[in-house]
């Protein structure tokens, strides 16, 4: 979910849901595993962000008050950067982020860490933080 | 000084076909205007499960209903005034050109009293998509009936001081096309909001 | 109308300031594009700078601009510049230049009339357009700045929430304003075409400037309005409280659609584009002509395009939203259709080719304009369709290679034309011709930088360069792409600086040119066939009019190579 003027990224844990405690949020940071298809679903925050991933040529934009959706399957492994590309105010130029692709293994490995680090900031109470949404397939 | 116009001029005092050709364009681009509006109504309307939206009243139906049939009468009755200011007879056309200005400005009394009603049955301006979607329209419409209006009257003064139909019955139906495109669009914007 | 001479103005204020005479009015809209096309091109220049140097303050009149930062443009100016560069290219500059001036100039006297058929009108349109004028100088001056979310405008930044302020809501009301002087020209240049035309003008016999003309002003009747219900909807949710585009977590109740906005938008805003080029397409295909001393080529088949052109720009504009997240039927179906729209401008772009096929050429200050026009508009047209695919334009959507599209076949083409235009007409606006040597090299050190500039800026698209981005060298896998950002400047710089060549060309000829003869490019249209400038009634006598304009080396013609429209060729 972008905002002004940062990307907030949410994984599903094991339990497939989103807005549970075995999620993982990550700021500014997708990773993704090569050789299998990832897909991603954006809802902007305030104002109409878009997700630009030079590197597998695709863009989506994010709109406040509905979800977009696209897929990918990475074949390179490395680190590259996302990119908003639609204009988003004042910092939308530094709205940068770090998109990783990582070998499966390494990735799994990753997810857990970044899982057990959210579990810790956890809060059930705190309605910001739990922005995730029910999954839908969607075009 | 008059230059005389020689035999590949042809003499038109003024271009009546012209006339009622610019004044076709610009119901051309007001119908435009207006379509944009109600294309936003509608693909906000389609974009919501249930109409009105969970919160909202119903709208009434009984005053705007009656509203629709005083500017319908209003338009028939600025086309009765004119059909008599072709036919030369100018008392009928004051006469009628008068009931329809006074039924144009009890149509804009009633839109008042609409809104303050819709008001109090918890519709604002502020009130999400439907109250956005009502003011907005009714409140462009309303703004043009005054344009409207105010034409009509210039043509309440020049009917006082003894236009011709020569001088003065192109210049009332150009107007009156112009009224009778307003009733029009109330009539789908009555249709729009209050029925569908 | 037609035949009726009405006495010309003596007073300073009718004649100059409140006139109703089309070509005086068009002088008028001649002023305001200048002025506006000046501001925008200082604007881009700014914007060049800061792109090519961050963090160094613009030379001499940085300072002036952005005193609290010592010159250097802040992030939020930049989003003001580009936002109002746009705007003012394409509503102040462009619409006053084509379509306000040489619309209202040129189809009363090419069509063999005395003035427009609603000069109350025509006076009534210039005084809005300075009204919109002065609404958007003066949103620069109210706190918070003038508007600043790209001439997109996309909600909901600029709603409150993105952009709250009054700058963001003048915009709206110029751009309104702006609007409905266009729409008062669009009435009245379509209805002076269809009525005034003189006897033996039938459509086909106008030139193809005419009909440029008449199908901009077509569109402009049709899709203006839309944009200006937009745009009100949009001062409703800024001002009002309404919630027609709001929608995301800062909503409490956000039923809005952002969305619905960029419909409305973009079908105003596709149409547009076609509006700003025709009345050039139309210009560029008579100057061919003219100065190839050869009929254009396939001229019938030209009006025809551009009505197909005309007919189909309304149902392309989906192809400004494919990452909205459309669905795989609307992307296909707005694909074909803007493919499909490809094909009659390539039609007449080859009649274009078939125009100067053979011809004996005058490569004089117009027709080298002409020639760049086809040069600029047959490489942007070629671009268009990696952007018409949906495929690659998913890649490309936002970057600067539509910024190098856009340039190319929109400011590049139009303003070749309307350079072409200028050059070309002057002597029979003002009396007096522009100096051709002048001409000539503001015309070599335009073009070739022009070139550079979009070209490179198509090759930093196809690399990622987003656009609106105020320094790329926060990305890492742009930091290559910084030689082509400076390349970019120094030739924009060129650009702009060869600008005050033609700027001193204009006034200085304005008042010391030579004295131009009726018809100084030997050409056919009515135009010429009066004195330069003409009478206050343009014609003595109404001409009738035997043939189209493009009749050239008629062989029972013994004394010159043209044949004058309202001249018969002698049996």
């Amino acid at each position: 979910m972008p905002q002004q003027w940062a990307w907030n990224i949410r994984y599903a844990g094991p339990d497939d849901r989103f807005n549970t405690a075995d999620d993982a949020v990550t700021l500014n940071d997708l990773r993704v595993p090569s050789g299998k298809p990832a897909i991603i679903q954006l809802k902007a925050k305030d104002v109409i962000h878009s997700l630009f991933l030079p590197n597998v040529r695709l863009k989506q934009d994010a709109i406040p008050g509905r979800v977009t959706q696209f897929w990918f399957e990475p074949v390179k492994t490395g680190r590259f950067e996302m990119v908003c590309a639609e204009h988003c105010g004042l910092n939308h130029y530094k709205m940068r982020g770090d998109f990783i692709v990582l070998e499966p293994d390494e990735f799994e490995l990753w997810l857990k860490e970044a899982q057990r680090l959210s579990e810790i900031a956890f809060d059930p109470q705190d309605e910001d933080a739990l922005w995730g949404w029910e999954w839908e397939e969607r075009r | 000084m008059e230059k005389t116009a020689s035999v590949a001029d042809t003499m038109e005092r003024r271009d009546e076909t012209g006339s009622y050709l610019g004044m076709s364009i610009a119901m051309a681009s007001w119908a435009m205007f207006f379509a944009t509006l109600f294309l936003s109504y509608l693909v906000l309307r389609g974009r919501e499960s249930i109409w009105p939206p969970a919160g909202m009243p119903e709208l009434p139906l009984a005053l705007p209903l009656f509203n629709t049939l005083v500017l319908i009468a209003s338009s028939v009755t600025l086309e009765q005034g004119i059909r008599a200011f072709r036919g030369g007879s100018l008392i009928r056309y004051r006469q009628k050109l008068l009931l329809a200005v006074v039924c144009g400005m009890i149509f804009l009394g009633l839109q008042l009293a609409l809104w303050r009603s819709v008001s109090t049955i918890g519709v604002l301006v502020g009130s999400g998509t439907l109250g956005s979607v009502f003011y907005t329209m009714t409140g462009f419409h309303a703004v043009h009936v005054v344009g409207g209006l105010i034409a009509l009257i210039t043509l309440v003064s020049r009917a006082w001081r003894g236009v011709t139909p020569d001088a003065g019955l192109l210049r009332a139906r150009l107007i009156a096309i112009f009224w009778h495109f307003l009733t029009v669009v109330w009539v789908m914007i009555f249709l729009a909001i209050f029925i569908l | 109308m037609r035949g009726t001479i009405h006495p010309a103005p003596e007073s300073f204020w009718k004649k100059y300031v409140f006139s109703t005479d089309h070509k005086v009015i068009a002088k008028q809209f001649l002023l305001i594009g200048f002025t506006f096309l000046g501001l925008g091109g200082l604007q881009a220049m700014l914007i060049r700078w800061t792109l090519a140097f961050p963090g160094n303050d613009f030379p001499l009149i940085g300072r002036l601009f952005y005193p609290d930062s010592g010159g250097v443009v802040p992030p939020d100016s930049y989003t003001m510049l580009f936002t109002m560069h746009g705007t003012i290219m394409i509503f102040f500059a462009i619409t006053p230049l084509l379509i306000g001036a040489f619309g209202n100039f040129l189809i009363p006297l090419m069509i063999g009339g005395r003035d427009m058929i609603f000069p109350k009108l025509n006076m009534l349109s210039v005084w809005t357009m300075f009204l919109a004028s002065a609404v958007i100088f003066f949103s620069f001056f109210v706190p918070l700045g003038a508007a600043a979310s790209g001439w997109t405008a996309y909600p909901t930044l600029s709603t409150e929430i993105g952009y709250p302020g009054a700058g963001q809501t003048l915009w709206c009301i110029a751009i309104i304003l702006a609007g409905t002087s266009t729409l008062m020209g669009a009435i009245n240049y379509i209805t002076t075409i269809i009525r005034l035309r003189a006897p033996g003008m039938n459509y086909f016999r106008m030139p193809l400037t005419i009909w440029g003309l008449w199908l901009t002003s077509i569109l402009n009747a049709l899709f203006v309005p839309v944009i200006a219900a937009g745009l009100l909807l949009l001062i409703m949710d800024r001002s009002f409280g309404t919630q027609f585009f709001l929608a995301g977590a800062t909503i409490p109740q956000g039923a809005g659609d952002p969305i619905l906005f960029q419909h409305l938008f973009w079908i105003f805003g596709h149409p547009e584009v076609y509006i700003l080029i025709l009345p050039a397409w139309g210009i560029v295909s008579d100057l061919l002509s003219f100065f190839s001393r050869k009929p254009a080529f396939g001229a019938k088949a030209t009006a025809l395009c551009m009505v197909t052109i005309t007919v189909l720009s309304g149902v392309v504009y989906g192809h400004h939203m494919f990452t909205t997240g459309m669905s795989a039927l609307l992307t296909r179906s707005f694909m074909l259709l803007t493919m499909l729209i490809s094909i009659p401008s390539s039609i007449f772009f080859l009649n274009w080719l078939g125009t100067l096929w053979r011809g004996a050429i005058r490569f004089t200050t117009p027709m080298l304009w002409a020639l760049g026009v086809v040069v600029v508009f047959g490489l942007g047209g070629l671009t268009g369709l990696f952007l018409a695919t949906t495929s690659s334009d998913i890649y490309l959507h936002d970057t600067a290679f539509v910024v190098g599209h856009f340039h190319l076949t929109m400011a590049a083409s139009v303003l070749f034309g309307a350079f072409a235009a200028i050059y070309f007409w002057f002597p029979k606006m003002f009396g007096r011709s522009m100096s051709e040597l002048w001409g000539k090299t503001h015309f070599a050190l335009t073009f070739p930088p022009l070139l550079i500039v979009f070209i490179l800026m198509l090759v930093a698209g196809n690399a990622g360069m987003p656009r609106r981005i105020y320094d790329p060298s926060q990305y890492d896998f742009l930091k290559h792409l910084i030689p082509i950002t400076r390349a970019i400047t120094y030739s924009a710089l060129v650009l702009g600086a060869a600008q005050f060549i033609f700027l001193f060309n204009f006034l200085i000829s304005l008042f010391k040119g030579k004295k131009a003869p009726a018809n100084p490019w030997e050409v056919t249209t009515l135009e010429w066939s009066v004195p330069s400038p003409p009478p206050h009634h343009n014609f003595e006598t109404i001409p009738a009019v035997y043939h189209g304009p493009y009749e050239f080396n008629r062989p029972r013609v013994k004394d010159k190579d043209w044949l004058g429209q309202h001249e018969q060729e002698p049996s």
